[in-house]
């Protein structure tokens, strides 16, 4: 079962790894040591706080970025967990074979943890990838990378990933399409966290970066180790968490 | 606390035991109080028009759906508590195939053959080799008659005590039809395994099965041995020399077994049901006497006909 969910997964791990890939490529084109707080800010959203209080480097900062935020946060967490999760038990219904797989003597538990655990170990993997991206880049550009912060980046990105997969795994159990699945779950998560009226400088929302997960899932203090990872790790943890039980206990009283 | 052993006693009746089972949709009741016993070792058709709730009654005895009320066995296992018991010891062809068109037929099996709590190899290659399937071809590229083989193979590679088959004929051209029923009457039958099979094709019921159960609107109306059944429903026409009076007529429609009359002329058509024979011989006794009588018996497409009918009025 496990091989048949690993063949399942191929064409979206493969799009995880481009995804990395085009980082690398962003990474490469990119003169490191040029590279200002002004630049940084220019292109992305995310809170450069660490920088200005020289907790951390523009150059580690770029590489963070690379590998933890913005692009790999809209495609990788927001695209390859959604086109992961779709199509684990919506593309068994819409084919009929969800009858195969429930006419064998297996709980409908280890079924849905055995799909599910491949697709976090796939992420996890791809994850893994992002942190050793930036161990290399860093040591290539004569600037080792916190260990400990690539270690919670990869962790809390690992996180966000299992949020979206988790989000879209209920869609899955309730339509038989992949595709409404999928989109059901990228909507939602779109939503929840990427829309800019959660998204994190939202100034128009009182709190506005404590309401959004993506603060959770990608945040350079903790890269940098200037904040405390407890806050974001519980919050992302149990992101994380609830929508896989939410598909599990409606996948136990689905009827096919 | 739940007990994975099944009721010994339950082990010698029957192999499916539903009682007053009631299964919805939204508000619409598909089983309605089912009550249906296969006992081990029989071939079983169940028949009934669309939405008579065959397919269900199947999907709720593998659990791919829960009842709303009343009780289940299966294999003496309760549906509701032991639904990997069961499926352990079941095969299921389903009308869908529902079988994994991406992988190759060894690929299909490695997969059925790792989730199964008993395999056997040598049964797989045998029916293999007997309907001549390509193991190292892809389940999509396989004719609709080819799947339903493969699918047939994969339900006997566990070694299933019963086999339930849900309208595995359907849409089966003559010859995979008659392949897959050979091998049904020929080789899984003798084998001793019980066969639960639902179906539209009468012929293919009159073929196979042993025992026959009708379903209407979700319940059983009718549950016999095929043979039996046959015996007590037969048509007859008498032919008189004049048109009998109504009085003659009524004396007809009280003889024991008659169920109803069609007049004709000089002639009248009768529906006999229980003891045909006694009831023919009083025909045949009656007064005026018949110039002749003709007693045939119904077919079973006829039979489900009436029955069907009957329901309805």
């Amino acid at each position: 079962m496990i091989i048949k969910e690993l063949r399942a997964a191929r064409w979206a791990a493969i799009a995880g790894v481009v995804v990395i890939a085009l980082s690398v490529v962003t990474l490469l084109t990119t003169n490191l040591h040029h590279i200002t707080l002004q630049d940084l800010t220019n292109q992305s959203d995310s809170d450069f706080g660490a920088v200005t209080s020289g907790h951390i480097s523009t150059l580690s900062a770029t590489i963070w970025l690379a590998f933890f935020s913005d692009n790999i946060l809209y495609l990788l967490v927001g695209l390859v967990s959604v086109l992961l999760g779709a199509r684990l038990l919506a593309s068994e219904a819409g084919s009929g074979s969800i009858l195969l797989l429930l006419s064998r003597p297996i709980s409908r538990e280890r079924i849905l943890f055995t799909k599910y655990s491949v697709c976090a170990l796939l992420l996890l993997a791809l994850c893994c990838l992002c942190g050793v991206g930036a161990l290399v880049f860093g040591a290539a550009a004569g600037e080792a990378q916190p260990i400990g912060g690539v270690l919670l980046s990869t962790l809390l990105l690992w996180l966000a990933t299992l949020c979206v997969l988790g989000v879209t795994l209920v869609y899955s159990v309730l339509f038989p399409s992949s595709l409404a699945a999928g989109g059901s779950g990228f909507l939602t998560v779109y939503l929840l966290s990427l829309a800019p009226l959660f998204h994190i400088h939202t100034p128009s929302i009182p709190g506005g970066p404590e309401w959004s997960l993506p603060t959770y899932w990608s945040n350079l203090s903790i890269y940098a180790g200037a904040t405390n990872p407890a806050q974001s790790i519980v919050v992302a943890g149990i992101a994380a968490l609830i929508p896989p039980l939410i598909a599990l206990f409606l996948f136990r009283r689905k009827a096919y | 606390m739940t007990f994975s052993h099944p009721d010994p006693t339950l082990l010698d009746e029957a192999v499916i035991d539903i009682d007053h089972l009631i299964v919805r949709y939204g508000t619409r009741r598909a089983l309605n109080g089912l009550t249906l016993r296969v006992s081990r070792g029989s071939i079983f058709g169940s028949l009934g028009p669309n939405g008579s709730g065959k397919t269900t009654t199947i999907k709720t005895l593998l659990g791919f759906r829960p009842p709303t009320s009343g009780s289940a066995r299966v294999l003496g296992y309760d549906i509701r508590h032991h639904r990997q018991e069961i499926n352990a010891r079941i095969g299921f062809v389903s009308e869908t195939n529902s079988l994994y068109l991406g992988m190759t037929i060894d690929e299909l099996l490695s997969f059925c053959r790792a989730t199964a709590r008993q395999w056997s190899d040598s049964t797989v290659k045998r029916y293999l080799q007997m309907f001549g399937l390509p193991t190292k071809a892809r389940v999509r590229h396989l004719s609709k008659g080819m799947r339903t083989q493969l699918a047939l193979c994969v339900a006997l590679g566990s070694e299933p005590e019963l086999l339930i088959l849900d309208e595995p004929m359907t849409g089966l051209d003559p010859i995979a039809r008659h392949a897959f029923l050979k091998a049904l009457m020929e080789e899984v039958a003798p084998a001793g395994k019980t066969i639960f099979f639902s179906t539209h094709i009468l012929a293919d019921v009159e073929t196979v099965a042993d025992h026959v159960g009708m379903l209407r609107a979700g319940q059983l109306v009718l549950s016999q041995n095929l043979d039996e059944l046959k015996q007590q429903h037969a048509a007859a026409v008498l032919s008189f020399a004049n048109p009998l009076e109504d009085e003659q007529i009524h004396a007809l429609q009280r003889i024991s077994g008659v169920r109803s009359m069609e007049r004709e002329g000089r002639s009248v058509r009768l529906r006999l049901e229980g003891d045909v024979d006694t009831a023919a011989a009083a025909l045949r006794a009656t007064s005026p006497a018949p110039i002749d009588v003709d007693v045939t018996h119904l077919t079973l497409e006829e039979i489900f006909l009436q029955v069907m009918k009957q329901g309805e009025a």
